[in-house]
């Protein structure tokens, strides 16, 4: 059942991202992305990654796909479409090596482990579930990094609007 | 958890959103209290952070952060290169929209390389660096109106992103391969392991992502580009801080992290480093923008830090990191000189060309002094720290092994190079004529007390350069000492 | 070996990562790279949580670097387009080849 699953949505996150690189029709390629996001965040749920699942859809699907469809309305020549570069066919072959050598390289390499055990809930269910939980990593260990990312954030912001200002 | 040794951290960010906020509730702040309060108050934690310093290593959360003597020593580093910038930006502040937002991007910065610093764990490292990015993105857009900033803004975000991806992807398979992020733990999976194809594909990632950070070759693109756009202090600060923090990661995460894979590694290291000096030196030789020819320059030092990044994979680690530490430190102050004084003549003559220094002993003495004693730093002549660091770098290198003798060889070989264009400038200053009409340069005196401090620095630091070279010596041995 | 494997999440990883990459090196349109950046990021995230999931012990540092990504991603789309809109106010165009951004 999750087999399939994750079969129908690496399929379309796939779709979505060829339609991101091909289409000629820039809103289409925005389309394309948000397709690939929601994808992506169905694939997280297929790895019990239930936040992460959420957090990807709000921030890129609900965020991140949307400012980019208003760049595309801002920016978008009506009658130019999406063009490739003059090298383009380059891009193409590096990709593919890419592709190939990345492919090659996950079937022949030995990862730590690569049985997938019991469900795991990254979430606290009830007081009694077991393991370990996102909440409690992400405020004790993982603190600072979480502290940093919100002055990352903040920095983001300001610096946006200190550009993009109207003068 | 101790949150006490995030001292420095909370002090630097509080003065940022100080900064943030001053701007905002004061109707005309005056320029003047945001650069000097600002800068002033960096050299206040700057000393506050030598002098806490108790020698003693800790480490934060589980070893999400590791404060020894290294971390230390980088902090001072950075909070220093930050309040140098901004006191050198006391003119350009006056002429822009955002000043507060301007010096808090700097500080904020500032928090970013530190984390880089002391960082002892894969992500902390990855969000500090980011931190660093997106505060310096912004900063080189800072003048967007240009066309020249304009573009190389979204040049350098571009390319930064595209990097990230690819140090995103060595990170990964790292953790997939080891199974943890923290570098101590990574040290210990990746002992464990014989070298496979991810693990290649990891190394490869790595240094093709931090190589953009530090503008090796071929990863070098962005950085002629990016400095020529860029306001001249940020392309300073960007000169300086960001290629140290860049190396603070990297040595850090060679040393301990990657130190199982370091001799496995360092031949990539080396190559990187040689085209690194070759390149940046020679072209170096054809530019006539100075803020490009420093670029090229700075790419060529960088492969001389990158030599010591292979030798530590040799038997003792510690000479050649303290031997990075030193140069690093030399290299940034003596870059600063430099920029400092192509600040001051552009900010009167508007121009930023080799030719434009013609006649310039005879325009303002004391400029043509400062900045022949920076190149003569950056070239490695005697007298200066310059010569000192290279000095002690080369020399721990090429005992690291033997097949470090002819890098060794071609550094010393690309710094003669180096020796030719720097010496041009040095003689458009003193032989050429001025051109007519070419008045004599007038600084404002918060600049000339600036380089004067810093070109006092650097000589004081070829002459006597214990102090520092003990500071990087230990703070070397602190890295290894926990791992 | 699972029905599901762990190499089969790596795949679409690469799969993602390097449809990304070829849009960054074969576009012209600044908008259209900044979204395959966003595909390469898409395509790390999903190892790093499969790298997560199919670890012996429970742990999930994965989950936590990838919810740091999508941040650290965000940030980076709002920064870029801020950046590229100053370039559009003036010059009415996001060809990368115009803007002179040929790498």
């Amino acid at each position: 059942m999750v087999t399939l699953a994750f079969f129908f949505l690496a399929t379309a996150a796939m779709i979505g991202a060829l339609a991101v690189v091909t289409a000629r029709n820039l809103f289409y390629a925005a389309l394309g992305l948000l397709v690939s996001l929601a994808a992506v965040a169905g694939i997280y749920v297929t790895l019990d990654a239930d936040f992460l699942a959420l957090a990807q859809f709000l921030i890129y699907v609900g965020g991140i796909a949307v400012l980019i469809v208003f760049a595309v309305m801002m920016t978008a020549q009506i009658n130019r479409a999406s063009s490739s570069h003059r090298l383009w066919p380059l891009g193409l072959l590096t990709g593919a090596a890419t592709l190939a050598g990345l492919a090659y390289v996950m079937i022949n390499t030995e990862w730590r482990s690569e049985s997938r055990g019991e469900t795991i809930s990254p979430m606290v269910g009830d007081a009694s579930s077991a393991g370990i939980h996102l909440p409690d990593l992400l405020f004790s260990t993982y603190l600072l990094p979480f502290e940093l990312a919100g002055l990352l954030l903040l920095v983001a912001t300001i610096g946006a609007l200190v550009i993009a200002r109207e003068r | 958890m101790n949150w006490a040794l995030l001292l420095p951290g909370y002090l630097v960010t509080g003065l940022a959103f100080g900064a943030f906020t001053l701007d905002l509730i004061v109707p005309r702040l005056s320029r003047t209290v945001l650069v000097y309060g600002g800068a002033a108050v960096m050299a206040a934690i700057a000393v506050f952070i030598i002098l806490s310093s108790d020698g003693e290593s800790s480490r934060f959360a589980g070893g999400i952060l590791i404060f020894d003597t290294y971390s230390v020593f980088f902090f001072a580093v950075f909070v220093i290169l930050a309040a140098v910038t901004i006191l050198g930006s006391s003119q350009f502040v006056s002429a822009i929209d955002s000043p507060g937002e301007f010096v808090a991007l700097l500080m904020m910065s500032a928090v970013g390389a530190m984390g880089m610093a002391a960082a002892g764990e894969l992500i902390t490292a990855y969000i500090s660096l980011e931190l660093l990015s997106f505060s310096l993105y912004i900063l080189a857009s800072y003048t967007w109106k240009e066309r020249r900033t304009n573009e190389a803004g979204m040049k350098y975000i571009l390319l930064g992103a595209i990097a990230s991806a690819f140090l995103l992807l060595g990170i990964t398979y790292i953790y997939g391969l080891t199974g943890d992020t923290r570098y101590d733990q990574v040290a210990s999976g990746l002992s464990a392991l014989s070298p496979s194809p991810g693990l290649i594909i990891a190394l490869a990632m790595l240094t093709a992502g931090l190589g953009f950070k530090v503008a090796a070759v071929p990863f070098h693109m962005w950085t002629p580009d990016v400095y020529e756009g860029a306001p001249i202090p940020i392309t300073a600060y960007l000169a300086a801080a960001s290629k140290a923090a860049g190396f603070a990661l990297l040595i850090r995460l060679v040393a301990v992290a990657l130190e199982p894979v370091a001799l496995f590694w360092d031949w990539v290291f080396i190559l990187l480093a040689v085209l690194s000096m070759m390149l940046g030196n020679l072209v170096a030789i054809l530019q006539s923008n100075l803020k490009r020819l420093m670029a090229y320059s700075s790419i060529g030092q960088v492969g001389y830090l990158l030599l010591g990044i292979a030798a530590l994979g040799a038997d003792d680690p510690t000479k050649p990191i303290a031997g990075m530490l030193l140069h690093s430190v030399s290299y940034a102050a003596s870059t600063m000189v430099a920029f400092m004084v192509l600040l001051a003549v552009w900010q009167q003559t508007g121009k930023e060309g080799v030719r434009d220094m013609a006649g310039l002993a005879r325009r303002n003495p004391f400029l043509a002094l400062a900045l022949t004693g920076a190149l003569f730093s950056l070239a490695g002549f005697p007298f200066f720290v310059g010569f000192v660091s290279k000095f002690y770098l080369f020399t721990v290198v090429a005992t690291a092994g033997a097949r470090f003798l002819v890098p060794v060889g071609i550094a010393i070989f690309a710094s003669l190079i180096s020796l030719y264009y720097y010496l041009n400038i040095v003689r458009q200053m003193y032989i050429e004529q001025p051109e007519d009409g070419a008045e004599a340069i007038r600084v404002s005196r918060t600049m000339w007390l600036l380089i004067l401090g810093l070109l006092l620095a650097i000589v004081a630091g070829g002459l006597y350069v214990r102090p520092l070279a003990e500071a990087a010596e230990s703070a070397a041995a602190s890295i290894l000492a926990g791992a | 070996m699972d029905a599901l494997a762990l190499q089969h999440y790596l795949l679409l990883s690469a799969g993602l990562f390097a449809v990304g990459l070829v849009g960054v090196l074969a576009k012209r349109n600044v908008v259209v790279i900044l979204m395959s950046i966003e595909l390469m990021l898409n395509g790390v995230n999903v190892a790093l949580v499969a790298f997560s999931r199919y670890s012996p012990v429970d742990e999930l540092a994965g989950h936590i670097f990838a919810i740091f990504i999508i941040t650290v991603a965000a940030a980076e789309v709002a920064i870029g387009l801020a950046i590229l809109l100053t370039i559009f106010a003036r010059r009415n165009t996001v060809d990368a080849a115009e803007i002179n951004l040929l790498k």
